[in-house]
């Protein structure tokens, strides 16, 4: 058997008040949760194609339709709170696929599916008592069943994949499955910090670029205006790319 | 020989693979890594056309990219600079991208495909449209005309292709315009005043056209001056797309047309509002019709050809297509499927197996060139994930009940052969329905597209049964309707019958079925004709709205678990709704 601490929500719970305050707010977390899911349907979609093993192929094939379903009640339900932050937001949030099953080979993909259908399905049990509150400010009844429809079928998530790892913990791979969690942990962590250190180099470089432009290039950008040619009509070319040279230049 | 073509970091980024001279595969990205107009490096694309062509990377001879970098990058700094100091937030964000990482661009193919940088090579974005057009086309000599947004420095180019006496083919850019004059900017920046989205909404713009009368020509001839032959200035006042990223278009725009639409606000047809954006609409439309016709005759004039090849992202305007067809004075006019940036892909590819000596390949283009799932497989599959199905062992038996439930009144999911190459789906990734019934197009709508109104449904008709319903004029769209590439009026015949595909103004993009298409697609509409004596169907993309078109059956069967499709028909399986 895996045994783990279950982190506290507690800042889950402070939290939820302050990220979804206002109906754009709403309607924009919704967003993100419709990516976040459309996400993980196409990995456990391809998952499903990838995988030989009958019974896991059809588990997630399941999940994959799940999280689909999910991803699409999110984006309806945002746009119901506020119809104008979702057109505005549409196809900005896009889902990504990350080929988790080929990438981390099969037991660590289970361990990942665990870990973050463990992960979800807290958030949404938060969120879910969030939007029942009595108190008239965030009390929202359609929200609050939306989460808690989503919440059970997150619930199988968990537990399905949970039997996976406990099944091969009873063949006698229990270190094997510890290792892939400890992998996952820690892979998991790297990501996050990597993304973490991004934004901030981003802006460096950026204020760097900026200064340059104002600074430096008045000279040159005077030079491109003077050597700008007009642009208009048909200028007479003779360009044929017919050897390898040709092929192999830049410019 | 064996050449990878690639397209990509733009928008629409794809594969093809070319083997000594023949087209073997040619995939976007966006079909498989189900990302709406990917543009990441098409590297699934690339590793699913080596998969079809059973080779790994170390079998292919060169791998080419379908622009020449240090150029393109060459005109974003001086239009940058140009612009100096406004445009200080594209300057950053572009050298960032350029210079981290655009600018070192054969490394990076050839570290992330996994082959070595002497292997790689350079088209130019024009010539690799260009070769789309004309080296898959019937023609032995041609004009060939691409007009697209921006490729390196080029907006629009006319190119001649010739064929020597020893048989190989010279395909050579003999004139051209470039930017900022561009058509596809123009376009593409009323695309985004009228609250669509930038290479994506162009169709739009293109259905809500058949709604106006092109009033705002005068005003539109301000900001865009068209000569006689084609030449197109535009008036940078008018625009924010050479000092932005984020805005096409300046004030000074809205301030001569009236304000831009919110992306929000719904288009109301029946509001004072509503026929003005219509109207705007239908002036970019004229515009641009009128300039690819005045551009494809200069063609004609500067290369003396009686054939014409058409590439570009402009050529997937399908009304301005059908008036080249008419008014250019060509014999023929054949347009690329996958006429975007996507085919540059195939160009790229094309234009160096031409190049290095290999024999052009004369047989016709199938626009299915993605991968195909063979019957067993979809039956395993199915069995596996217990999704309940009818198999059908043989293909009467299929298109007979098919056509039978269509003939009812159903709306189905058809998944046959490889995926298909360009925009337009063309019966291996579709949805069908009954072209007849009148309500059709809205239940299509309710139901899975949930598309604006005023973007029509396209037919699919057998070619021998098309004359009937559409004014096809003999052959004069036969290099365009295959591909579903010519929007043309319908006969009475047509508009009687066929409501369900009849734009406003008594038009339809019809693809016209023969031998180039899948074999079950034409015996469905065979089998259609016997039930109903209408060989035509309601023919439009698999897949729900904002997401690609599907690739594989999951992705079929996803997207019917989530739409209300009546049945879904992978290979010789069906999937009911009430049973699945
Ligand atoms: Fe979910
Ligand atoms: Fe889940
Ligand atoms: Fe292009």
């Amino acid at each position: 058997m895996i045994t783990t601490t279950s982190d506290a929500p507690l800042l889950l719970r402070l939290a939820a008040p302050l990220a979804w305050r206002s109906d754009r707010a709403i309607a924009q977390k919704l967003m993100g949760f419709a990516a976040t899911e459309q996400g993980s349907a196409l990995d456990m979609l391809r998952a499903a194609e990838r995988e030989a093993d009958p019974r896991l192929r059809r588990l997630f094939f399941k999940h994959g339709r799940d999280e689909a379903r999910h991803a699409m009640r999110f984006r309806e339900a945002a746009r119901r709170v506020d119809p104008r932050a979702v057109a505005r937001a549409s196809e900005a949030a896009r889902a990504e696929r990350q080929d988790l099953h080929e990438r981390l080979g099969l037991m660590r993909f289970v361990a990942f599916v665990w870990l973050s259908e463990r992960r979800a399905a807290k958030q949404f049990e938060v969120l879910a008592a969030h939007f029942a509150r009595p108190a008239a400010a965030g009390s929202r009844a359609e929200l609050a069943r939306l989460f808690a429809d989503i919440v059970k079928d997150e619930r199988f998530h968990v537990s399905y994949s949970r039997a996976i790892l406990d099944a091969w913990c009873a063949d006698g791979r229990e270190r094997e499955v510890r290792r892939a969690l400890r992998a996952v942990r820690v892979h998991g962590a790297w990501s996050a910090w990597r993304r973490a250190g991004r934004p901030f180099g981003t802006v460096l470089s950026g204020l760097v670029l900026g200064v340059v432009f104002v600074a430096a290039m008045p000279l040159f950008a005077l030079v491109a205006r003077l050597t700008r040619r007009p642009a208009a009509g048909w200028e007479p070319v003779r360009t044929e790319l017919a050897s390898l040279d040709d092929l192999r230049r830049q410019f | 020989m064996r050449i990878l073509g690639i397209s990509a970091l733009f928008h629409d980024s794809a594969a093809a693979l070319v083997d000594g001279g023949r087209v073997v595969a040619a995939v976007q990205e966006e079909r498989l890594s189900r990302k709406k107009n990917d543009a990441r490096l098409p590297l699934e694309a690339a590793r699913e056309c080596l998969a079809q062509g059973g080779l790994e990377l170390a079998d292919v001879d060169w791998v080419v990219f379908y622009e020449k970098p240090i150029a393109k990058f060459d005109r974003i700094l001086q239009t940058s600079l140009g612009a100096w100091p406004r445009g200080i937030l594209r300057f950053t964000r572009a050298m960032r991208t350029w210079l981290g990482d655009r600018l070192w661009l054969e490394g990076r193919l050839a570290r992330e495909l996994g082959t070595s940088a002497d292997r790689i090579l350079f088209s130019d974005h024009h010539l690799s449209h260009a070769a789309s057009a004309f080296f898959p086309s019937p023609l032995e000599r041609a004009a060939v005309l691409t007009v697209d947004g921006v490729g390196e420095w080029t907006t629009s180019a006319i190119h001649h292709a010739t064929t020597g006496d020893d048989g190989r083919a010279r395909l050579a850019t003999v004139a051209r315009q470039r930017f900022p004059g561009s058509m596809g900017l123009l376009y593409s920046a009323i695309t985004a005043y009228l609250g669509f989205e930038v290479n994506v909404g162009e169709y739009m713009v293109m259905g809500l056209a058949a709604y106006g009368e092109p009033r705002f020509l005068p005003e539109l001839s301000r900001v865009a001056r068209l000569g006689p032959a084609g030449e197109l200035a535009l008036d940078m006042r008018y625009f924010a797309f050479h000092r932005s990223d984020a805005q096409s278009f300046s004030p000074r725009l809205e301030a001569l047309l009236g304000p831009a639409r919110d992306p929000a606000t719904p288009i109301d047809l029946d509001t004072a509002e509503g026929r003005r954006l219509a109207d705007v609409a239908a002036s970019v439309q004229r515009l641009c019709e009128d300039y690819l016709v005045a551009a494809a005759r200069e063609a004609r004039r500067v290369t003396g050809e009686a054939d014409l090849c058409l590439a570009g992202g402009v050529a997937l305007n399908c009304v301005a297509n059908a008036r080249v067809a008419r008014e250019a004075g060509f014999d023929r006019v054949v347009v690329h499927p996958a006429a975007g940036d996507a085919g540059g892909a195939l160009g790229a590819a094309l234009l160096v197996a031409n190049a290095l000596g290999e024999p052009r390949d004369r047989a016709t283009l199938s626009p299915q060139l993605g991968r195909a799932w063979a019957d067993e497989e979809v039956r395993g599959f199915l069995r596996d994930v217990r999704v309940r199905h009818t198999a059908f062992d043989d293909d009467d038996a299929l298109v007979t009940e098919v056509a039978r439930r269509l003939a009812r009144g159903e709306v189905g999911g058809w998944f046959q052969g490889g995926s298909e190459w360009g925009p337009r789906a063309l019966g291996g990734r579709s949805i069908l329905a009954d072209a007849r019934d009148p309500g059709m197009a809205d239940r299509v709508n309710a139901r899975v597209k949930y598309r604006e109104p005023f973007r029509p449904f396209a037919p699919a008709a057998l070619a021998d049964d098309a004359h009937r319903f559409f004014a096809l004029d003999g052959g004069r769209y036969e290099g365009l309707t295959p591909h579903m590439l010519a929007v043309v009026p319908l006969t009475d015949a047509g508009r009687a019958e066929l409501p369900a595909v009849c734009h406003a103004d008594g038009t339809a993009r019809v693809q016209t079925v023969d031998s180039r298409h899948h074999p079950r697609f034409r015996a469905l509409l065979e089998a259609f004709r016997a039930e109903t004596g209408v060989g035509v169907l309601l023919n439009t993309s698999l897949n729900l709205k904002g997401e690609p078109i599907c690739g594989s059956p999951v992705d079929a069967l996803a997207t019917f678990d989530r739409s209300d499709l009546d049945f879904l028909v992978v290979e010789r399986c069906l999937v009911d709704k009430r049973a699945a």
